[in-house]
């Protein structure tokens, strides 16, 4: 195994000045910081050496014999594919390379994030906040789409004072910088017109935000849906569920699920995705060898996911599992007041923990927002019925598995199957 | 907030679901992707929200 690159030399220009000697100085080794599994500023490529496959000491002729209709009738598994170990002797256990590696491409510069660093910049810190919701709000305007069919600076009525507006709310603070931004993006903009500011009142632009019917949303898959509840009713009988009476809740924004997972994709950030689960293994200095565990993707959760999916007939494309990660909690938006939400997100499990709890990459999609049914509407039902409020008795349903096995057979069961049927069967 | 996750699994994603959707990644590349529910955490008053024991008892 390679061992990690040599500090590299001081230039040969710099001794030259107020140098007292001739000697190179470089930086002590031990302040030299480098990825555990990653060289020093160099993508390392530390696990594309693959294992010659060990002889199986076990069925030594399994493989000299590849076309015997015995060894295709029983089903052992393939044996895994064994990267080399890299400097720490980790090591991973493939049952299929992926295609990609992103850590290939990583470096340290990578995964810091701090105003002070001199490292390289990494793209992915530069990214739009906006992009949590979605491909099409991404799109800067202040990097200017010149695509004058959409509004794209909608819920604005002119791209110039969208551009200023876009200014104002990109930084809390303003700086000699920020200055420099509203010159170059926004009055030396292309489409900037002094008239258009005309009778101009910040005040109402920033109400225009608080508009519920944001046309940026809907762009992006954003659905403004209403679900009905069918509540019990204390004394009385129903013989089916759609006859109890209905509580209309309006005003459900989510975004698609799908839509997420294919903008996760589609995005740039999806090349620090691990297309394959492996098994992270750690080969002992005494010769024995470790399971570690630490991300999604090496966890046996999602290799089960990936023994589970069935590939589709006549496909040679790589499959890919994705492992959605949901979070939901209401939050509170304000130091003071009661303003809050009640946000559900989605994060994707192919990416390195380091990479997506890094606040800049914006890894955390949202899914949904809750609405929160306020007493004054509950009134109205508690005056013909008298709810049943779920208690803490069900606490016993608690388990971790016990959401995930509903889901799984909605998904199985109930819908998907007459769904995909459905879907199968449409040419 | 089930009525709300019945909108979010909607017959589009449980077709994915089950059969992947073919997505083009940034790299240019097409992959077949199949998303799966590997967690959801939330906080303990939410998760009984969430699990609706009372509607799973009777069903």
């Amino acid at each position: 195994m390679e061992t990690p690159p040599p500090p590299s030399p001081a230039p040969p220009s710099e001794p030259e000045i107020l140098e007292r000697s001739q000697r190179n100085r470089r930086i002590p080794r031990r302040f030299q910081d480098f990825l555990p599994a990653s060289g020093y500023l160099a993508p390392l490529q530390q696990y594309a050496a693959v294992r010659p496959p060990p002889l199986p000491a076990h069925s030594p002729s399994k493989e000299s014999l590849p076309s015997s209709p015995e060894s295709s009738h029983t089903s052992t598994p393939d044996p895994p594919i064994i990267t080399e170990p890299n400097e720490f002797g980790l090591y991973r256990e493939y049952k299929i390379l992926p295609s990609v590696d992103p850590d290939d491409t990583t470096t340290i510069a990578n995964l810091c994030d701090a105003p002070t660093f001199s490292l390289p910049p990494d793209g992915l810190q530069h990214r739009s906040p906006l992009c949590v919701y979605g491909a099409h709000v991404a799109d800067d305007p202040a990097i200017g789409s010149s695509d004058s069919t959409t509004s794209w600076f909608a819920p604005f009525i002119n791209p110039t004072i969208c551009r200023l507006m876009h200014w104002f709310y990109s930084t809390t603070t303003k700086t000699l910088n920020d200055l420099n931004r509203l010159v170059n993006e926004v009055i030396l903009a292309p489409d900037f017109a002094a008239a258009d500011l005309e009778s101009f009142d910040a005040n109402r632009e920033a109400k225009r935000l608080n508009s519920d019917s944001l046309p940026t949303f809907a762009a992006d898959g954003w659905i403004k849906d209403h679900v009905k509840l069918h509540l019990p009713q204390t004394r009385v009988r129903h013989a089916s569920e759609d006859e109890a009476p209905t509580l209309n809740i309006q005003d459900v924004w989510h975004q698609s699920l799908l839509d997420i997972v294919c903008s996760a994709f589609e995005d740039a950030s999806s090349l620090r995705f691990h297309l394959k689960g492996f098994k992270q293994m750690w080969e002992r200095p005494d010769g024995q060898t470790e399971r570690v565990y630490g991300e999604a993707y090496t966890s046996d959760a999602f290799l089960e996911m990936e023994d589970e999916i069935n590939p589709e007939p006549g496909c040679s494309l790589e499959t890919v599992v994705a492992p959605m990660m949901i979070y939901s909690d209401s939050t509170c938006l304000a130091n003071f007041g009661t303003a809050a939400l009640w946000p559900a997100y989605v994060g994707f499990g192919l990416m390195s923990k380091y990479v997506r709890a890094i606040p800049s990459f914006f890894q955390s999609h949202h899914l949904a927002y809750f609405p929160v049914v306020r007493l004054s509407s509950f009134s109205y039902m508690c005056r013909c019925s008298k709810i049943h409020l779920v208690t803490g008795q069900h606490s016993r349903y608690l388990h971790r598995n016990f959401w995930i096995t509903s889901v799984e057979g909605v998904a199985h069961f109930s819908e998907a199957r007459t769904h995909a049927e459905d879907m199968d069967a449409a040419p | 907030m089930q009525k709300i996750w019945m909108l979010l699994l909607d017959p589009e994603f449980m077709h994915a679901y089950v059969h992947g959707i073919v997505i083009e990644c940034a790299d240019g590349i097409l992959h077949r992707v199949y998303p799966h529910f590997f967690t959801y955490s939330a906080d303990y008053p939410e998760k009984y929200v969430r699990v609706c024991p009372r509607r799973l008892q009777y069903s």
